[in-house]
């Protein structure tokens, strides 16, 4: 992973209308977000096309970003994504049809992990979405407490609130599964 | 609820972690699209930036440009009304925009004569909107209002000119006072353009302390209309005559 001074460089590039530089931070980050995205659309075209989306956006606002010692680029750039999800999110229709769900399986990197951990991503997909969210941004994708609440636009302690309420109905589904060794 | 102590969880966030791993998607395809659409975009960031700035320097300066000279010369060269707040007559709240501007017009460091064509564009403007609101307006107090208006404005003119005209004179500037004298003629007639209208107005207008405002606004008309011919004509007529004048009117 590229130093944050790095991506900054880039990004300023980027800002005066460098799209090579736009581009290596497409390279740096394209994986990280469409995973976000795929785990919790579970279809890889959707994904895609949210993908395209999100850095499209990011490529539009790019004059609004104000770099900041306290947040990393990354910060900004899910918010993007996570705001392009919560959008996609409200069009879809309460029952999905079958061939608009993708079996992970198919195109998980490690099968063979995919496998073993497959109870957990089942249990995560029947979550609601800001649950799904947060546990991916914290947990997954590691980000901080501070850096999640940016995500998210939502306080600390609403984060904080909102990974218990979040772990404690994951435990609950896993445990109706007859995952109880959690 | 202890929302700092996840211990409880610690397994289930240790599962978390572990299970996290790529998916694959065409990451190249996207990319490819991505930048193309870009590129091919009319303008991208740092060209619409260039153009915007660009843009926002020449309408700062046509701005200025414009206000400086485009009304100079369309006011003085070619002797037409303010471009300014087209279609502002008294009464509207562009009006205001109009009346600042021309006093800011009439402080340039420009010479008596330009200032002097300057007036009476000024007038011939009052004029032309006095016609407009006599003919549109509804209400009686708008009227009144752009007479009174228009009278300051043919007063200030007449007076200020005339004082130029006898400065020119004393230094003998003959070519100065005889333009001096033009413009009170065109001033004159204008009086008397205003003093009609007016005339008009006051017939028709009902309510006596608006019928008595208007009736003084005459007389400072004609006062000002005959203080034009006098200073044109080089008349012998002393100030008893004019003022026997103005009482049979």
């Amino acid at each position: 992973m590229a130093e944050e001074s790095q991506i900054q460089a880039w990004v300023a590039q980027a800002q005066d209308g460098d799209s090579e530089a736009f581009g290596a931070i497409y390279d740096l980050y394209a994986a990280k977000i469409f995973n976000f995205l795929v785990g919790k659309l579970r279809h890889k075209q959707t994904a895609e096309d949210l993908l395209h989306t999100v850095f499209l956006k990011a490529w539009e606002n790019l004059s609004k970003y104000e770099p900041r010692s306290s947040a990393k680029f990354s910060t900004w750039l899910f918010q993007i994504a996570n705001f392009t999800l919560i959008d996609h999110w409200r069009t879809r229709k309460e029952t999905i049809e079958i061939e608009k769900i993708d079996n992970l399986l198919a195109f998980a990197q490690n099968q063979k992990l995919y496998e073993d951990y497959e109870f957990l991503w089942i249990g995560l997909s029947e979550l609601p979405l800001e649950y799904q969210t947060v546990l991916d941004l914290r947990f997954k994708q590691d980000f901080s407490v501070v850096e999640t609440a940016k995500i998210m636009n939502k306080s600390q302690v609403g984060i904080r609130v909102l990974q218990h309420r979040a772990l404690k109905m994951l435990k609950n589904k896993l445990r109706k599964h007859g995952i109880t060794q959690i | 609820m202890n929302l700092f102590n996840l211990k409880k969880y610690d397994k289930l966030i240790d599962l978390l972690k572990r299970s996290q791993q790529d998916f694959g998607f065409d990451q190249n395809k996207i990319k490819f699209s991505l930048i193309n659409q870009i590129n091919s975009s009319h303008l991208n960031i740092k060209q619409k930036k260039r153009f915007t700035e660009i843009v926002q320097a020449r309408n700062i300066f046509a701005h200025r440009l414009t206000y400086v000279f485009a009304s100079l010369i369309l006011f003085v060269a070619l002797g037409s009304t303010f471009a300014f707040a087209d279609g502002a007559v008294p009464g509207d709240k562009l009006f205001v925009i109009d009346q600042l501007q021309e006093k800011v017009m009439l402080n340039l460091p420009l010479p008596q004569e330009t200032k002097a064509q300057i007036r009476t564009n000024i007038v011939a403007e009052r004029a032309k909107e006095l016609n407009k609101i006599s003919n549109t307006a509804d209400q009686d107090e708008v009227k009144v209002e752009a007479i009174e208006t228009s009278e300051k404005s043919l007063t200030t003119a007449i007076e200020q000119i005339s004082q130029n005209r006898e400065q020119f004179k004393q230094r003998g500037n003959a070519k100065a006072v005889k333009n001096m004298d033009n413009i009170l003629d065109r001033l004159e007639q204008l009086a008397e353009e205003q003093e009609n209208k007016a005339g008009r107005i006051h017939e028709n207008l009902k309510d006596k302390k608006l019928r008595d405002k208007v009736e003084l606004k005459l007389h400072d008309i004609r006062k000002a209309r005959l203080k034009a011919h006098r200073e044109t004509n080089n008349d012998a007529q002393d100030q008893n005559e004019i003022n026997i004048e103005l009482n049979v009117n």
